[in-house]
């Protein structure tokens, strides 16, 4: 019987480890004190593969065949699949940041990651698992390197640094912990089983800005309304408010120009340049009366009683005909958006996607202690090579251009070149040249060189009389004389 | 000398197949003949390329990995295949544990 539980024992022991034996997720888990993350123990993963999609050349020494096969890198995806494959820039973070644990941990290195992409694809980010990264990566100093293709300049100072203190809570617990653990300023939280409120020892704060992604769970083709937004704006007084929205009411910059716009009415210059224009609104005043400025209105911008429509003819706006504090008729024409122009749905959509990403970005790097390099149109190497040290070879002085950032938005274009370097002067050697007795010519060997002596220095004293002094006596010679008469003579031996 | 360890990751998403620089949008129209075969992908390569070359010329002990994101294939340390050697610590747990039950 006693046999028979024991076997019962260890059979459900052996297949509970070997479930965590398949399950479990292996990165990180000696980054924070032993804390383990079981991404895979729900048991409906169990198929799955960890961070599908993405491809890893091993961190090694670099070799030519890494070299050669990293040529080779394309782009292997077509539009038709480009939506259900995953290995987001989240996943390649977490497994960069698992390869350098995995090979550098506890060694003396200089590490960094650095991330070249548009950003443009949707990111699925669990909150735990980059908080987790975001730790290892601070504990290994490891500094992350952003080149962003199509970023926004000056990105960094664009978007505000997190104040922890300054989020209030909403639907969630915020501890606070002694270590005062943050989460990213921009993150979501997809895994409804996850629970902000941490364990005892990883108390996690809330995160100040969600980026919406959508569930890797959703069904293929259907698309669901991105999640609500919550996003940390600064207000007049300088403080922190929370806003919440959906990204789709978020309104992008609207452009308001409407090139097909052939204006027929009266003055069609001024109002012709108004419409292929950026503004919105402007206010006409070449009307001699009320009548002539609500007819313009009227007839032009299709409404009634000054108050108008465009009539399609390549241009849609609104017009008021009123009259100004000096007296004068005016109409004030205000574009609408209908004929302005405006981007695709897909477009307005990868925007969002990538504004958002940009700030996720934004927030990883500057919990690493590294940078954005925003990338719109420049050479990516010269880009890179401008962060990363400089090129091998280049120890002497190669002006470089720049660009040097006097204050946020300030930024100007100089030459950054090496103009001083320790140099260590050889000392001179000297040699006497041989020279024949007879001919005075110098003296070469078989080979054509110059047949030399080394040389030495034999300095001697003497004093007022012209006499000698000799070694023993110099001291008193110094001090009988009492002046610094002291005759120098260097006498270089030469045969 | 600290050693250095970098790893690039490189994003291989289908957007990354448009051209780099962006071309003015009146020169898309053109027609010109002049067909910019540089991608943002390509140049990212060439950057990380000519970065880890760098990386292996300033000094041979330097290392450096890259990571490929949204590529059709999964090939990387945390995938299935290495999933199954990988786990050493945790395999080597379950011994010890029938040894508590054999014993009790």
């Amino acid at each position: 019987m006693l046999l028979h539980i024991v076997c019962i024992q260890t059979y459900t022991y052996t297949s509970y480890y070997t479930r965590i034996y398949h399950h479990l997720g292996k990165f990180f888990r000696r980054c924070r004190d032993g804390y383990k993350l079981h991404r895979y123990d729900n048991g409906e993963e169990e198929d799955e593969d960890v961070f599908p999609n993405l491809v890893e050349f091993d961190l090694n020494r670099p070799n030519p065949l890494t070299l050669r096969a990293l040529k080779h890198v394309s782009c292997t995806i077509n539009e038709s699949i480009a939506s259900s494959i995953s290995g987001d820039l989240c996943d390649g973070l977490i497994l960069a940041a698992d390869a350098l644990h995995r090979r550098t941990n506890n060694k003396k290195y200089k590490r960094k990651i650095v991330m070249i992409t548009d950003a443009e694809h949707e990111v699925e980010v669990n909150g735990e698992q980059l908080q987790c990264v975001l730790d290892g990566l601070n504990k290994m100093d490891v500094e992350l390197i952003v080149l962003g293709i199509g970023f926004e300049e000056n990105i960094m100072s664009s978007v505000p640094p997190i104040q922890a203190d300054n989020v209030e809570s909403s639907g969630g617990n915020t501890n606070e912990d002694d270590n005062n653990r943050k989460m990213p300023a921009a993150m979501t939280f997809n895994d409804t089983s996850m629970d902000i409120d941490e364990d005892d020892n990883g108390a996690a704060e809330k995160p100040e800005a969600v980026v919406s992604m959508n569930d890797n769970n959703n069904e293929q083709g259907e698309k669901q309304p991105p999640e609500p937004v919550v996003s940390m704006e600064e207000n007049d007084n300088g403080e922190l408010v929370k806003e919440e929205g959906n990204p789709d009411d978020m309104k992008l910059n609207q452009d308001w120009r409407q090139p097909n716009a052939l204006f027929p009415g009266s003055n069609p210059e001024l109002v012709t340049a108004f419409l292929h224009g950026d503004e919105q609104s402007k206010v006409f005043s070449h009307f001699n009366d009320p009548n002539h400025a609500s007819n313009w209105a009227n007839k032009y911008f299709g409404g009634s009683n000054g108050r108008g429509h465009g009539d399609g003819s390549g241009y849609s706006a609104t017009a008021v005909a009123s009259q100004n504090d000096e007296g004068r008729h005016i109409v004030t024409v205000t574009k609408t958006e209908d004929a302005c122009i405006k981007p695709a749905c897909n477009d307005i959509d990868s925007l969002i996607i990538k504004r958002e990403n940009e700030k996720l970005l934004v927030s990883i790097a500057r919990e690493t202690g590294g940078c954005i390099l925003a990338a719109n149109g420049v050479n990516l190497t010269e880009l890179l090579q401008s962060k990363l040290p400089v090129k091998a070879g280049t120890k002497k002085s190669a002006a470089r251009k720049v660009e040097f950032r006097l204050a946020p938005g300030m930024t100007m274009e100089v030459k950054n070149g090496k103009l001083t370097d320790k140099f260590n002067i050889p000392t001179t050697k000297k040699e006497a040249y041989q020279i024949h007795p007879e001919t005075g010519e110098k003296l070469r060997d078989g080979t054509g060189e110059l047949m030399t002596l080394p040389t030495r220095t034999d300095t001697r004293h003497y004093d007022s009389d012209d006499n000698e002094v000799p070694i023993d006596k110099r001291t008193d010679a110094y001090r009988k004389v009492r002046l610094s008469i002291v005759l120098l003579y260097e006498s270089v031996c030469s045969v | 000398m600290n050693k250095e360890a970098v790893v690039f990751i490189v994003d291989a998403n289908l957007t990354m197949n448009l051209p780099y620089p962006p071309q003015p949008s009146s020169s898309k129209d053109g027609g010109a003949g002049e067909s910019n075969s540089s991608t943002r992908l390509s140049q990212a390569k060439d950057a990380v390329l000519t970065s880890i070359i760098d990386l292996m010329w300033r000094s041979k002990t330097h290392e450096a990995g890259v990571v490929v994101l949204k590529a059709g294939v999964t090939h990387h340390h945390l995938s299935e295949i290495e999933r199954i050697t990988d786990d050493v610590d945790v395999g080597k747990r379950i011994p010890l544990y029938l040894m508590f039950f054999m014993y009790h």
